[in-house]
């Protein structure tokens, strides 16, 4: 981060601007369901596509999403996991040692945990299966994973077909991890820890979130490469029941 | 000096080794801290003066997170401290503070990125050292490809937070 940019820096009165991280959970903590910081603000061409998705009530399809060739993957079970994960990096050709390789590890381990241990209800409206049991998937709920590498950068996508994911609750995680002083908190919940998607935001460049209640929900990141890599570029956008993801 | 190395055999993706000199204990971490890791064996050391060593950590998950504070937070008696961080621990240490416990940090690596080749490597600094206001090198010599524009990955101070 340089001092040119910090002077220009906008006050946080909403979800777009030029901010850091922090500042950019404190909003969709305080309940901005799109942040986009940027050094171009307003200007920013992903923060036209995501007024006009408002606008017509339909999902943003950013330019890193789409690709010619993205490869697909499912995961049937919680113990072939990290198998899968290790499949897609090696689809990249990214060591799971290097600084990418560990972003792209750790969010996807948190997006599949929190997909196979939270996405899918019993009849009873609860979670059907635990942390500290193997979860076999039925063939309806397989997770769906989807990945392509760019030039400038790398994408995955992980579908569940589960509850869909309330943004109430996911603003009030943010809040509990961004506000809770030495996050005490964690230490008492039963099943996770309900860090998952505050980690994946701090690891990722763009995150992009659908849900639609009932159906499930798709959550797409992007992960700039080293050298494309600005700290204060990066986005959260979540749509909810805008159309079956 | 005594080495002992402890392996779980029902998780094979974490094990430790504990070296002891003295009233001191050094204690090797190795793989992956998630909901499976358990702990509990180190428990004894915490009223005595250790060092945790996560040069080999090699991933933590959020529920790993969780069990690492529930697990520090009893270690409020003895001297703690933490040694050879690698940049994924330092993440967490910076996003939550309450991983650190009473923990001082002795020293962590700080990833380099080549402009270049795009390799990667990291470099152990010393935490009281830019405590002092040593500078850490903004750039350093890259040992693939020796080119003189391999910089941080990020930036200093945010990488430092849990310094203050």
């Amino acid at each position: 981060m340089n001092l040119a940019k910090l002077s220009k820096r906008e006050p946080i009165n909403s979800g777009i601007g030029l901010f850091s991280k922090k500042e950019g959970a404190s909003l969709i903590a305080s309940g901005c369901p799109h942040v986009h910081s940027s050094i171009l603000g307003q200007k920013d061409s992903l923060v036209s596509l995501t007024m006009n998705s408002i606008k017509l009530k339909i999902p943003a399809v950013y330019p890193w999403e789409i690709a010619p060739m993205t490869k697909q993957l499912f995961l049937m079970s919680s113990k072939a996991r990290k198998k899968l994960i290790e499949e897609v990096l090696l689809g990249f050709n990214v060591k799971n040692s290097s600084s990418t390789g560990d972003k792209i590890w750790t969010s996807l381990e948190e997006l599949l945990t929190n997909s196979i241990f939270h996405a899918y209800h019993d009849s009873n409206g609860k979670e059907k299966y635990r942390r500290n049991e193997t979860a076999e998937l039925l063939p309806e709920e397989k997770i769906s994973i989807k990945f392509h590498r760019g030039s400038h950068g790398f994408f995955v996508s992980v579908q569940d077909f589960g509850q869909g994911l309330d943004f109430t609750k996911v603003s009030a995680n943010f809040k509990r991890c961004y506000e809770s002083s030495g996050l005490s908190q964690i230490e008492s919940k039963e099943s996770g820890a309900g860090l998952g998607l505050y980690v994946v935001f701090e690891l990722a460049t763009h995150i992009k979130i659908v849900s639609q209640p009932g159906f499930g929900t798709v959550t797409s990141c992007w992960f700039a490469t080293p050298s494309n890599f600005d700290p204060d570029h990066f986005s959260f956008n979540f749509f909810q029941g805008a159309q079956k993801p | 000096m005594n080495t002992a190395k402890v392996i779980n055999p029902t998780n094979e993706n974490f094990h430790f080794e504990t070296t002891n000199s003295g009233n001191n204990t050094q204690v090797n971490l190795f793989g992956i801290i998630d909901e499976d890791t358990d702990f509990s064996e180190l428990l004894k050391f915490k009223n005595s003066p250790v060092v945790f060593n996560f040069k080999n950590i090699t991933s933590i998950n959020s529920c790993g997170i969780r069990t690492w504070v529930n697990f520090i937070k009893e270690f409020s008696s003895g001297t703690v401290e933490f040694t050879e961080c690698p940049p994924l621990v330092v993440r967490q240490m910076n996003m939550v503070p309450s991983f650190l416990g009473k923990a001082a940090v002795n020293s962590v690596f700080v990833p380099y990125i080549c402009d270049s080749c795009e390799h990667e490597q990291n470099r152990l600094v010393s935490v009281s050292d830019f405590k002092k206001g040593v500078p850490v090198p903004e750039t350093i010599q890259c040992e693939k490809c020796n080119s003189d524009e391999m910089e941080i990955d990020g930036n200093v101070k945010q990488y430092f937070a849990f310094a203050k």
